[in-house]
């Protein structure tokens, strides 16, 4: 069976960079592949010094943070699957160079991340708080923590009766301003006609406008059409 | 009589005066439909009448003009008093319709007021020209069965009189809390068609009278050129901006004449400008109000025979029944057109100026 450069080289990621006896195939294709074969050589110095790392304990809040993050419904674990199922890319070239050129013991975390994970381990009630508390159902408070509220808090809050009763004044004052305004509208459609218009009682049709003379002419069977307005 | 032809010539021009009758006789779309759902007319009906039971051919009037195939010759005769002045017009029309929205009225002889030959035909040309309005608005007609039930009351006085060979029920229709006006209306129980209707005023005095002299009800068409609705009017929401429509936003009146609803809001355009023209009802008689704005610059003339008389200056006609207030607020012409009385029709106008 032969390999393809993708397929050695995540059997190389697997292997860390450095193939085992029995990956006949992979041995093969590294021995005719130059690519891969430097691909092999930068994974196994990578893998080399990373490992060359010193080990740090893993904080015992750990265990509880995990424990919380389980039962908020695995979604770690689902991430963690989806991420699996996801296909392997080769890392570029040039990122592996640049990785070998870094001082490995240089590498740290910026120091703002180190003082979140500080607050978090210290107070983790807090953190935990912060991350669940504004997902969980808001509930109405029980009627009984209410009443102690209204008996032993400060009279503004406990006056609802003042307060219902200032509610409805207002509600009056509204209706009664709102009836003013809609009696002056109807004020000023009933006035009379004197108040707001000039009023002209004619005594011919010559001023009628040709639409209103059209209208009614059709109204009135045509009489307006027959010079009825000589007569006057 | 020359001057019946003379005055026409002198108002308008042929052409323009048929262009703006057409225009009125263009339809008011929604009419006989009230403007809010109710219940079914006839569980109603029983309302309406004083005392006795309602006839039962009460919810066919408002369709049958539309919905019966019919012909005939019919006779109009209208005693008007224009401003102080008597006036008579009676004349004869041919109808017809094919029970199917088409219809067609085509004049027939002027008996009065007598005019020459080129009058008449002048005359004829009018009225063929808004025959579509006559068809609608003119006579008598329940247009909204449940607006009626409430504003007005029906009396069956039990009498069967034959018009055109038709027997029709005579019924009495009075608007409820009085008005100028009240109608006798001689139904065809068979077919809700009105074949006689007279208008009467308080003192009993005849105001008008439509009835058929010839009727049927398998009417030949050959050779007659039915129409149904020959101008589209723009329909308009007047609640909402109608600046794109008709360039202006229409001023919609919120008081009413008592028991009235609106029917429509349309555009039209009278080949000066766009107008607004919304028709309320309230079951058999209409109020128009009508708005047009004017472009900046126009208007203001103050001349004794200008139409417009300048800002907020009404003019109040008075031609029969009907009560005409014309009036220019701003660049806003306004007209409100109708058989009420003149305060209810200020204060629609002030409502809207308003």
């Amino acid at each position: 069976m032969t390999l393809s450069c993708l397929e050695s080289r995540e059997r190389l990621l697997d292997r860390r960079g450095v193939a085992r006896p029995e990956d006949l195939d992979l041995l093969a294709h590294l021995d005719v592949c130059g690519e891969c074969a430097g691909f092999a050589r930068r994974t196994a110095a990578v893998s080399e010094s990373l490992s060359g790392l010193p080990r740090r304990p893993a904080p015992q809040e750990l265990d509880g943070l995990v424990v919380a993050a389980l039962q908020a419904g695995h979604r770690q674990d689902r991430a963690v699957g989806g991420l699996r199922g996801l296909s392997r890319l080769p890392v570029p070239a040039e990122l592996a160079g640049r990785a070998l050129d870094v001082q490995p013991r240089d590498a740290r975390a910026p120091a703002v991340l180190d003082r979140l994970v500080d607050e978090d381990l210290r107070d983790q009630t807090a953190a935990m708080a912060r991350r669940f508390a504004g997902r969980l159902e808001r509930r109405p408070a029980p009627r009984v923590l209410r009443d102690r509220l209204e008996h032993f808090a400060p009279a503004p809050l406990r006056s609802t009766r003042i307060r219902r009763i200032l509610l409805a004044a207002a509600g009056v004052t509204l209706l009664l301003a709102a009836g003013g305004v809609w009696l002056l509208v109807r004020g000023a459609g009933q006035g009379g006609p004197d108040r707001d218009f000039e009023v002209r009682y004619e005594s011919s049709l010559d001023a009628l406008d040709p639409m209103a003379r059209s209208l009614l002419a059709g109204l009135s069977g045509g009489l307006v059409d027959t010079g009825a307005k000589r007569r006057l | 009589m020359k001057d019946l032809l003379d005055t026409a010539l002198d108002r308008c021009r042929i052409a323009r005066c048929i262009g703006l009758l057409a225009l009125c006789a263009a339809p008011l779309g929604g009419c006989g439909s009230s403007v809010d759902a109710g219940p079914s007319p006839g569980s109603n009906a029983q309302n309406a009448t004083a005392g006795s039971p309602p006839p039962p051919f009460l919810d066919n009037i408002p369709d049958a003009p539309t919905r019966v195939a019919y012909g005939g010759q019919r006779h109009v005769l209208v005693h008007y008093t224009v401003a102080g002045a008597p006036s008579t017009l009676e004349y004869d029309e041919n109808v017809w319709s094919d029970g199917h929205g088409n219809f067609t009225i085509v004049p027939g002889q002027v008996t009065s007021p007598p005019m020459t030959t080129e009058q008449a035909q002048f005359f004829a040309i009018l009225q063929e020209s808004r025959d579509g309005f006559f068809y609608r608005h003119r006579d008598f007609r329940i247009r909204d069965l449940r607006l009626f039930l409430q504003n007005w009351s029906v009396s069956d006085t039990g009498q069967q009189e034959t018009v055109a060979g038709r027997v029709g029920s005579v019924l009495e229709f009075r608007r409820i809390g009085g008005a100028a006006t009240w109608y006798r209306a001689w139904i065809d129980p068979q077919t809700g068609l009105v074949l006689r209707a007279e208008e009467r005023d308080a003192g009993g005095q005849l105001v008008s009278r439509v009835e058929f002299s010839t009727f049927t009800l398998t009417p030949d068409f050959t050779g007659v050129a039915l129409h149904g609705d020959r101008f589209a009017p723009t329909p308009l929401d007047s609640l909402t901006d109608t600046t794109a429509k008709i360039g202006f936003q229409v001023r919609v009146p919120s008081i009413l004449p008592k028991g009235y609803r609106l029917e429509s809001a349309e555009g039209l355009n009278d080949g000066t400008g766009n107008w607004a023209r919304l028709a309320y009802g309230d079951g058999v008689e209409q109020v128009f109000f009508l708005e047009t704005h004017l472009p900046p610059g126009q208007g203001g003339g103050t001349t004794p025979t200008d139409v417009d008389i300048g800002p907020k200056s009404v003019r109040i006609f008075r031609v029969g029944p009907w009560t005409v207030l014309q009036g220019r607020f701003n660049q806003d012409r306004v007209i409100v057109l109708g058989k009420v009385d003149e305060t209810s029709l200020l204060r629609m106008l002030k409502s809207a100026i308003h």
